[in-house]
């Protein structure tokens, strides 16, 4: 039984009230989920904060989650990332780099290398993110990992505000072309 | 919104997804994706293209105490979610409710015991809730009560099901010529309409937007004209109110 099925198992479980399975997906997966939380938020209060909210969203509504639509660990990233967007929203821009991650986080902006190692849409996405230029995949991971802006990506880059956003929408538009089956 | 070509909709998809699109223009999107389901696939599309970069993300332990956290946050077992009601009705809840006017009467154990509970309004209501209505077990509930504090409106969620269910027959009718409305009032933002209260019972769907606000928001009812308020935010007065609190 591969890793996702586990998952998708666990969820079930869980979606039906059972407290152990929703802690064995715990187990499986909080590791990764924090790890793009305190990429995103860049502080570790904040990443447990969005870590906490997004198993709450879990458990209420583990039923919706659909195995034929993706894995169940892209499902729990969705709903963490935005866990993260809105405690950011609800802080301002406020997101100073707590000093004791800064040597924690991988530069993920090459292409994210893990994704090799990954399921089969993973290493398909890879092989399309690879096909792009370095700057405008740098954007677009930089913005997924990260959370940044537009204007941040561009600050981070050192580029202009127009550019970045062309980088950005053309990038989204070939990976989909890419990727269409 | 006024980008409606199928490429712009795709596009925002997209930046909805990736995180770019952000603030108010990120709400006013969330509003259009639960409002069609053509954008509503569009997102659910870019989700799953993009879903696999999850994966490549770095493992970082997160603090011991987080689980922990969690399990309280989420309780006993479900069936002693009603005793859990009573327990919460007799004694102090522990989870913070939002600050909406009544909230603090509405943890003061002495105004209950004074006002709400001996009487047989709300015995009869409570009867009703914890013996014969729910169709299924709630999750959470939410006690809606007038001006005076006087509870008049039982609110069960079920937010494993993404279900509101209550009885509206006992509410005092509206005026002629005005509905009565119902409202979530989420933690930030914008009260969000449920849609005009019928004269009976109501069983009604919830969006995930819906239950993940109820969980930790309010909900509550005003008055407006005939067929609801023609602007999407509550325009008369607010009758009754009351926060959503967990049934266990």
């Amino acid at each position: 039984m591969s890793d996702a099925t586990l998952l998708a198992g666990f969820l079930a479980a869980a979606a039906k009230g059972d407290r152990g399975a929703l802690e064995r997906l715990y187990r499986a997966t909080a590791p990764q989920l924090f790890g793009l939380a305190v990429g995103i938020v860049r502080r570790r209060d904040l990443a447990e904060e969005a870590l906490q909210e997004t198993f709450m969203a879990v458990w209420r509504h583990a039923a919706r989650f659909d195995p034929a639509r993706g894995t169940a660990l892209g499902w729990m990233a969705r709903i963490l990332r935005n866990e993260c967007f809105d405690l950011l929203a609800a802080r301002g821009r406020e997101t100073p780099l707590d000093p004791e991650f800064a040597e924690s986080l991988p530069d993920l902006t090459d292409g994210p290398e893990a994704l090799a190692e990954g399921g089969e849409d993973a290493v398909r996405l890879k092989r399309c993110l690879d096909q792009l230029e370095a700057q405008p995949r740098a954007s677009l991971l930089l913005a997924y990992y990260q959370g940044l802006t537009f204007d941040q990506v561009a600050a981070r880059l050192g580029a202009p505000l127009g550019t970045v956003k062309s980088w950005i929408r053309r990038s989204l538009v070939r990976l989909k072309g890419c990727l269409e089956p | 919104m006024t980008e409606r070509d199928p490429e712009s909709l795709d596009r925002l998809a997209a930046e909805y997804v990736l995180g770019t699109l952000r603030g108010p223009a990120r709400r006013r999107f969330e509003r259009l994706i639960a409002g069609d389901a053509d954008v509503a696939r569009r997102v659910e599309d870019w989700a799953q293209r993009l879903d696999p970069l999850a994966e490549a993300a770095p493992a970082i332990e997160p603090p011991a105490q987080t689980w922990p956290a969690i399990m309280r946050r989420i309780g006993p077992a479900p069936d002693r979610a009603r005793r859990g009601l009573i327990e919460f009705l007799f004694g102090l809840p522990t989870e913070a409710v939002p600050s909406l006017a009544t909230a603090g009467l509405w943890y003061c154990v002495s105004f209950w015991r004074q006002v709400g509970i001996a009487s047989a309004a709300i015995a009869a209501l409570l009867f009703v809730y914890l013996f014969i209505a729910p169709p299924s077990s709630p999750t959470h509930m939410a006690l809606l009560a007038d001006a005076a504090n006087k509870p008049v409106l039982v609110v069960s969620l079920d937010l494993h099901h993404d279900r509101l269910t209550l009885d509206a027959a006992r509410l005092p009718t509206a005026e002629a010529g005005k509905s009565l409305e119902l409202w979530i009032l989420p933690p930030a933002g914008s009260p969000r309409s449920l849609g005009v209260l019928p004269g009976g019972q109501l069983s009604l769907p919830l969006d995930m937007k819906a239950a993940e606000d109820l969980a930790r928001g309010a909900l509550a009812v005003s008055l407006e004209p005939a067929g609801g308020s023609p602007t999407g935010l509550p325009t008369g007065p607010v009758l009754y109110s009351g926060p959503v609190l967990p049934a266990s």
